[in-house]
């Protein structure tokens, strides 16, 4: 037995001894084809060869090689296409620039797919332009890439995501966000758009946005919103080692509301208190000018809040109600200041390695980013790690898994709304008078021990009093750190090969997915002051655990039959989501600990668990003639646990085709026509997310105990009829290039959503606003265009620019008979409207004899018609509801705000006439290169609630827009501002209602690539540095204000959006 | 060539396409529980029962913003001291129970942060819980006697609930003058619910204040004979036959059934003892006191994070913490010119400290607050009747009810009825004693004056003198103000700061004023069938009267 295997081990030796002696030495040159230039460090391998026998090109694009005789090169350089060519000695190689491939192959619902052959709506973006941007959430690159989506700023707080819209609006209760699937598997259910910043964008190799029902019917019950599929880089058998550094810093991407300054504060608060007395306590001018001297102090908190030192409040005022020339100002603090890091640093890492063998292709991928916000103590750190590897042991035997693990921090500020710690709010809108540190009564900082500046925390300020947003921002924390786990695996049985005869083309695959999140958070409210001073601190600890897997069993069948090809799919799937929180809270803490061993008393504890699971059958049929036509019919039916098992399948299905006309005979003469295709699908899908995981439930809530006694309140109603919102989508859609250098996408779209999750209105005298029910219908209808056009192509110089646009039209059909108008106090959600128009009542202008806010008001009754907003006509119907005689009501002006109440208008809404994008790539001189990427929007309004409260005061020691300047003063001022007072009574009116359009330079990035001689002299095989400018300019209707802060158009006091700059290098060894 | 074709069938076959566990897809959350099995008996009834009453001291549970001014029954007790004249707001603060005190919340009635929805939303979600266990009651296994206990507790919370909805969204049940009270009866008031709710149970129309009275009396009644039989109150919540005694003798002070409220009032007070000097004055926080009837009892983990409401109250306690909480910076304070007509003896004068007391009191050590504080109090008497139990833990019980009420409503009942003023001043005695031992009174009859700062010497008039100073800060004083036909007149002298003196914008000097109703909230119009937005909606002018009153009017009401 010994013997043989020696004498078998003796053999093979001699046979490689052999096959050696029989390699011969080649050598030969590669040169690019573009300018003749030689090629250095081109890989160069012998196929099939057992040792990956290979070389590198050197300084002038040579090579040489010990082959067997008859051997296949492999030659590969990134950039280029890789060319497979017979060894012969002094053999020259030219490559090729790797161009846009025509027939790009997309990621699509469970597959690839060309995109010539596809039949439905999709659209990649690709890693060049993800990677270029210095986001640490890849939903943040989403924005001005594709047609038909849109997308909010998602603030300025690092690590945060943006919201993404596809296709119109379609839910007013249900989910709008997307489904996002990450390499094949939805990712983690709802909360996909926050988990994603576990993500590393440079891990990313495309993304895939589907449209339409051809493309997402296969997702079924979560497929409604459109679908992101986010695939990450695959390994690769060639050895590369790729290095990315980049460091740059951000700063506030908008620029700030414009405030009065202190002399102009000063004098506003001055005749706020004057209009007050005279128009609300009957004083005369004069008495009511006295009063308002003598008051001044005491509303603005005292003399210590007067920067004017040589005056004080009572005398500050001149007859004119101007400060007094000679007033001099001891201190001008801005609390923005104190707030922004002027110096928010970012800095990221990448490593990358891939290699591997004929079998066996592997990706190693390290990195760590650190991006600290504009605002002090906030920032995200991300340290992330990939392994990707894929084995084909045998022809019909493959497997793989993708493997992903990433921490990430972040710092962030709980604080939002009107609450005093918001510093989005507070330190935003404080009038200029209040220092941030302490004055004495010279104005002069009073330091402490230690020569500090201290904080002013205002016992006696009107606004904020004893209190400071800046103490809060520094002593109290907030943190998140998240575990993320996300793991790829699939076994694939069958075999394309020949050798599988007859069964060529089947395939069973086996996928497992599972996404883990552990997201520990800290709530820490500090005990030195602030709302839990009294309480010694408080602390809260929360433990979030998400863990969902996907498990699927497919089996596809794939062969071509001459000029048939089909392409079948049916499977299996599982998919099981569950949310467990456990937290707790306890006060009396000690300084400097931030665990609540040590605390003295529980202020709470509790823990639940939410269960969630889908089961799901699915198939799909692909067919093919002749690369001519292509047809794909999709099936799924869903099962979700949100509903009641008798309302709880859904099905859900497609049918889409295909002509490339281009291929036809009969254009074979048309030259110029590189490719021309039609396409069409119909199909519909579904959506289950309702935010409840027990939509159609009644039940208790059982967190309301009675002191020690177990207390429980009525929480919802039951609907077992509830069930899924469905969505009809027809895509009709052209593409064309032409002259090898336009390339057009044309896309018109019809999406009926019938069933809406909708939150049935009840009389809030009920005990319930509503419970949830399937009603209503939006149609959202839309025309898409993306004109690409290689606008200058030459060795040196290379100009492409891409212009895209939607146009969006929304419509609510139908809601109940019994309100066919739901209210969201500045919006409507109406029949024949669009889908949230204000409704609100309209200015009228400013009454020039007293200031009075005046509104336009109609007659009593009078009613609005769908597309004639403007419009209230009196009606008059018959006993059966016809109508029988409509005039135009009569309008008039009125300054009682309480009629204006009751006489709102429709005013449109925030969706956009027009949206999209135009981006620019140049080239110049082979190495340098510029992408500049802008968005716009055109149309729509937002009601400006941030503006509103700066030009209507609630609070003395609020500030004040510089436009409240332009307010009546005095008879006969012709003006748009009311006269000015605290505390007005105003019903809210158009004048807040901005026109919402904008242009927004999203990106510019300029890189230059090394010449290749210096990079091979450095031992690298390509180098680039980079400069990247994110997010870099908002042109829009008034400063201060984030069109993009929501889809609904409102504002609030939140993070501002930031921009950032950052230099780069990226390196491939 | 056919091996891998067995694996691919094997493993198919093992991983079985057919359909995985049906029950997998039933799913039910962890901190829920279905409605069915809460009403099984009696005793597992108590959980939604007890879920009642942790709803009346939690804070923003009825609103969505504005939460701290939203703290169930004492914030809704608390809103109608301060509309009233004798919870005198020195100040603004950072504008919690402000906007209330300046009457200039009726036009926010489409926000759902204001006072129209909290009230709204509040009492009508109470109602509807309640209305589960009621249906659920002949049903309900269990010893008569404890079904009696739950069920009477939850007539007396509809009873309760639609009195103070109607306290809120209508003019008084007596009106002003009583030529006018036929027509008052037939106002409309608020929609009458007493079946359970469903899914698409429809809104109903705005009934009659006589129709809601007519049902407040039957559930009224109702608790009171089915909590007669029932065990003695297990937590100070929990509406015992006292309490629902208690609570109908309010309601029958509100319609002028004098001689039913009498008795309730003496039914009320078995089991219960006037508090004493030390018993009063020890910061009216524990409900262990023998005076206190019905109050909620807050425990640690169950005080809001935020702003309870003893932090809008008491102004001066929380300054040993070193901090200066909302009651600081907008300081209750008393009518001067109420603080007058109490003597210098009466022991309740530690209710309220003037500018200087409070500042020897609390701010000895600490020039920097005093100053502050005397720039917000000015001349005004601080409350320190109210005080945290445990500041540092936002602690201190609330009340809702006390025995002492119950005295004074029986001695005004019985002084109302005429002839019986000596009956009426020893009843009055009996808490009098306890608070002034100088005290006497020797004054009769029942003339009040048009405003409810002129003074006329009666009896009735001594009686709600010390009513008033007895339950300041906790009873709600406009509730009282609304039944007595008279007007308010806010002064300077009075303590009131300048924009707080608003009858000059809003009538309030008159009775019959609509500044005292409420908006009802837009919420009710959207999903309300039965409303009509332009006939329904209370009034919203402040000043005047509207020009045409007849859509407040129910045309033809059939109780």
């Amino acid at each position: 037995m010994k013997r043989k295997r020696m004498f078998l081990l003796t053999c093979f030796l001699s046979i490689a001894g052999l096959m050696f002696a029989q390699n011969r030495s080649i050598s030969g040159t590669v040169i690019s084809e573009e300018d003749g230039q030689p090629v250095i460090g081109a890989y160069v391998i012998e196929a099939g060869s057992s040792n990956s026998n290979g070389t590198t090109t050197d300084i002038n694009g040579r090579f040489t090689l010990n082959v067997r005789p008859g051997a296949t090169l492999h030659i590969s350089f990134m950039g280029m296409e890789t060319v497979e060519v017979a060894a012969q000695n002094g053999m020259r190689v030219t490559m090729k620039n790797a161009t846009k491939d025509l027939d790009e192959v997309m990621v699509v619902a469970y597959g690839t797919a060309k995109k010539s052959s596809f039949t439905g709506s999709a659209a990649t973006v690709d890693n060049q332009k993800i990677a270029a941007r210095p986001i640490a959430n890849i939903t943040k690159a989403i924005d001005g890439q594709v047609a038909g989506v849109q997308a909010t700023s998602g603030g300025g707080q690092p690590g945060e995501s943006a919201a993404i819209r596809i296709r119109g609006f379609g839910s007013i209760n249900a989910s709008s966000t997307p489904l996002y699937v990450v390499d094949g598997v939805p990712y983690d259910g709802n909360l996909a758009a926050i988990n994603l910043a576990a993500i590393n964008p440079n891990d990313i190799e495309s993304m895939t946005i589907l449209k339409d029902a051809s493309a997402g019917a296969l997702y079924g019950a979560r497929g409604a919103n459109g679908v992101v599929m986010i695939t990450t880089k695959k390994g690769s058998k060639t050895p590369n080692v790729n290095l990315k550094i980049s460091g740059g810093s951000s700063s506030r991407a908008l620029k700030r509301y414009n405030t009065v300054n202190q002399k102009e504060y000063a004098e506003l608060m001055f005749e706020a208190l004057r209009n007050g007395y005279m128009f609300n306590n009957g004083y005369s001018w004069e008495d009511a000018s006295q009063l308002s001297r003598q008051n001044l102090a005491g509303a603005l908190g005292g003399e210590i809040y007067n920067p004017f030192k040589n005056y004080t409040w009572a005398t500050l005022i001149d007859e004119n109600g101007k400060v007094q020339a000679d007033a001099v100002s001891a201190y001008d603090e801005n609390w923005m200041d104190a707030i922004e890091n002027k110096n928010a640093l970012r800095q990221e890492y990448q490593l990358s390695v891939t290699g591997g063998s004929e079998t066996t292709q592997s990706l190693l991928s390290l990195g760590y980013l650190k991006d600290e916000g504009v605002l002090k103590y906030t920032d995200f750190q991300r340290f992330s790690g990939r392994l990707n590897i894929d084995n084909q042991a045998k022809h019909w035997f493959r497997t793989g898994l993708n493997a992903s693990f990433s921490h990430t921090i972040q710092n962030y500020s709980d604080y939002d709304g009107s609450s005093m710690a918001n510093v989005w709010y507070t330190a935003q809108f404080l009038a200029p008078i209040y220092p941030v540190y302490t004055k004495d009564a010279t104005g002069a900082d009073i330091l402490d021990a230690s020569g500090n500046q201290q904080l002013d925390y205002g016992i006696s300020r009107p606004q904020m009093s004893n209190f400071n947003c800046i103490g809060t921002l520094i002593d109290d924390k907030f943190d998140r750190k998240r575990d993320n786990f996300s793991g790829r695996s699939y076994i694939t049985l069958g075999s394309d090969d020949e050798k599988a005869g007859a069964l060529k083309g089947l395939k069973l695959n086996v996928n497992f997915g599972v996404d883990y999140v552990n997201n520990n958070q800290m709530v820490y409210y500090n005990m030195y002051h602030g709302n839990f001073a009294s309480y010694g601190g408080i602390l809260e600890k929360l433990n979030n655990r998400t863990f969902s897997y996907t498990f699927n069993q497919l089996l596809t069948y794939n062969r071509d039959f001459d000029k048939h090809s089909i392409d079948v799919l049916a499977g299996h799937e599982f998919y099981n989501y569950q949310f467990n929180r456990l937290y707790g809270e306890k006060s009396g803490l000690i300084d400097g600990i931030y665990e609540m061993e040590p605390a003295t008393t529980t202020q709470g504890t509790g823990s639940y668990q939410y269960d969630y699971r889908i089961e799901s059958y699915l198939s799909r049929l692909n067919y093919n003639y002749d690369e001519k036509y292509y047809a794909s019919v999709s099936y799924r039916t869903d099962a979700s646990s949100r509903f009641h098992k008798d309302y709880r399948w859904g099905n859900f299905w497609s049918v889409g085709a295909n002509w490339r006309i281009s291929q036809e005979e009969f254009m074979q003469d048309l030259e110029f026509v590189n490719n021309l295709a039609v396409r069409a699908s119909y199909g519909s899908q579904g959506n289950d997310d309702l935010g409840t995981y027990y939509a159609w439930q009644s039940f208790y809530d059982l967190t309301w105990p009675n002191a020690n006694n177990a207390g429980a309140i009525v929480n919802t109603l039951e609907n077992k009829e509830l069930s899924w919102e469905k969505n009809a989508n027809l895509n009709i859609g052209l593409d064309a290039r032409l002259f090898d250098r336009f390339d057009i996408g044309l896309e018109f779209y019809n999406k009926l959503t019938s069933d809406l999750l909708l939150s049935y209105p009840m009389a809030l005298s009920t005990g319930f606003s509503g419970y949830d029910a399937n009603v209503g219908r939006i149609s959202n209808k839309g025309f898409e265009f993306t004109l690409g056009a290689q606008l200058v192509n030459t060795a040196d110089f290379k100009w492409h620019a891409t212009l895209m646009g939607s146009v969006l039209k929304n419509k609510v059909l139908e809601l109940t008979s019994e309100a066919p108008e739901l209210n969201y106090g500045t919006r409507v959600v109406k029949e024949g409207y669009e889908m949230y128009t204000f409704y609100m009542a309209k200015s009228a202008g400013v009454n020039p004899a007293n200031g009075e806010q005046l509104y336009l008001i109609y007659e009593d009754g009078a009613e609005f018609f769908a597309g004639e907003d403007e419009t209230p006509y009196i009606v008059t119907r018959d006993a059966q509801g016809n109508i029988t005689d409509k005039r135009v009501a009569a309008t008039y002006v009125t300054n009682d705000y309480s009629k204006a109440a009751t006489h709102k208008w429709y005013q449109g809404s925030r969706i956009p006439k027009l949206n999209g994008a135009f981006n620019m790539n140049f080239e110049f001189l082979k190495s340098f290169d510029l992408s500049v990427n802008t968005a716009y929007s055109l149309g729509g309004k937002l009601y400006e609630s941030n503006y509103r409260g700066l030009m209507e005061i609630q609070y003395a020691g609020n500030n004040f827009s510089k436009d409240v300047l332009r307010r009546w003063q005095k008879p006969g001022d012709v003006t748009d501002v009311p006269r000015f007072e605290l505390n007005g009574q105003y019903t809210v009116n158009d004048r807040y209602l901005i026109d919402a359009s904008y242009l927004s330079i999203k990106n510019i990035t300029l890189g230059y690539t090394l010449p290749r001689r210096l990079t091979y002299k450095m031992g690298m095989a390509n180098a680039r540095v980079f400069c990247t400018a994110d997010n870099l300019y908002l042109f829009s209707h008034l400063d201060g204000m984030d069109p993009q802060y929501n889809f609904t158009g409102g504002t609030d006091y939140t993070y501002t959006p930031t921009k950032t700059i950052a230099f780069g290098l990226d390196i491939n060894f | 060539m056919k091996k891998y074709f067995a694996y691919i069938l094997a493993l198919a076959a093992a991983l079985n396409f057919a359909s995985c566990n049906q029950e997998l897809l039933e799913t039910s959350p962890t901190d829920q529980a279905s409605g069915s099995g809460m009403f099984a008996n009696a005793n597992a009834a108590l959980v939604p029962l007890n879920g009642i009453y942790r709803l009346m001291y939690t804070q923003g549970w009825s609103t969505t913003d504005n939460t701290q001014q939203c703290d169930g029954l004492t914030a809704w007790n608390l809103c109608a001291d301060v509309m009233g004249d004798d919870c005198v707001m020195a100040a603004t603060g950072n504008g919690w129970y402000w906007y209330d005190c300046i009457y200039n919340v009726k036009a926010r009635y489409t926000s759902s942060a204001w006072r129209s929805y909290d009230l709204w939303n509040g009492f009508y979600k109470l109602i509807a819980n309640a209305n589960y266990i009621i249906a659920a009651g002949p049903t309900m296994e269990g010893d008569p006697a404890d079904v009696n206990y739950v069920v009477g507790q939850a007539y007396a919370i509809r009873a309760y609930c639609y009195h103070m909805l109607a306290s809120y969204f209508s003019r008084p049940y007596l009106a002003a003058n009583p030529a006018d009270q036929a027509n008052r009866l037939r106002e409309k008031c608020v929609p009458i619910y007493t079946e359970p709710t469903g899914a698409g149970t429809p809104g109903k129309p705005r009934a009659s204040i006589a129709a809601v009275y007519t049902q407040v009396r039957k559930d009224i009644d109702t608790a009171v004979i089915m909590l007669q039989t029932a065990p003695k109150q297990k937590h100070k919540t929990h509406i015992d036959y006292a309490v629902a005694n208690g609570l109908k003798a309010r309601i029958c002070l509100t319609t002028g059934d004098w001689a039913a409220a009498e008795t309730a009032a003496k039914a009320a007070q078995t089991g219960y003892a006037i508090g004493d000097a030390a018993t009063i004055t020890s910061g009216m926080n524990s409900l262990k006191n023998s005076n206190v009837m019905w109050g909620a009892e807050v425990i640690t983990d169950q005080t809001p994070g935020w702003g309870p409401i003893l932090y809008h109250m008491d102004g001066l306690s929380m300054l040993a913490l070193g901090t200066q909480n909302y009651g600081f910076a907008a300081p209750k304070c008393i009518n001067l010119e109420l603080l007058a007509k109490m003597s210098a003896t009466d022991a309740r004068q530690a209710w309220w400290l003037s500018p200087a007391d409070a500042i020897a009191k609390y701010m000895a050590a600490d020039a920097e607050t005093a100053a502050a504080f005397t720039t917000t109090v000015g001349v005004n008497y601080i409350q320190d009747k109210f005080r945290f139990s445990d500041a540092s833990q936002g602690l201190g019980d609330k009340m809702w009810m006390r025995v002492e009420e119950m005295y004074l409503t029986e001695a005004e009942a019985i002084c109302r009825q005429g002839g019986r003023d000596a009956e009426a001043q020893a009843v009055l005695m009996k808490v009098m004693e306890k608070r002034d031992p100088a005290y006497t009174c020797a004054k009769t009859g029942t003339a009040l004056g048009a405003q409810t700062n002129n003074w006329t010497g009666s009896l009735l008039e001594e009686i709600l003198i010390q009513r008033r100073i007895e339950l300041w800060g906790e009873f709600g004083r406009l509730f009282d103000v609304r039944r007595l036909g008279q007007g308010i007149t806010r002064t300077a002298a009075q303590g009131w700061p300048t924009d707080a003196l608003i009858n000059s914008s809003r009538d309030i000097n008159d009775p019959n004023t609509w500044a005292w109703v409420l908006t009802i909230p837009q919420a009710e119009f959207d999903g309300n069938a039965s409303l009509d937005q332009l006939v329904d909606q209370n009034p919203t002018l402040l000043k005047g009267q509207p020009d045409d009153l007849s859509a407040i009017y129910v045309s033809d009401d059939a109780e």
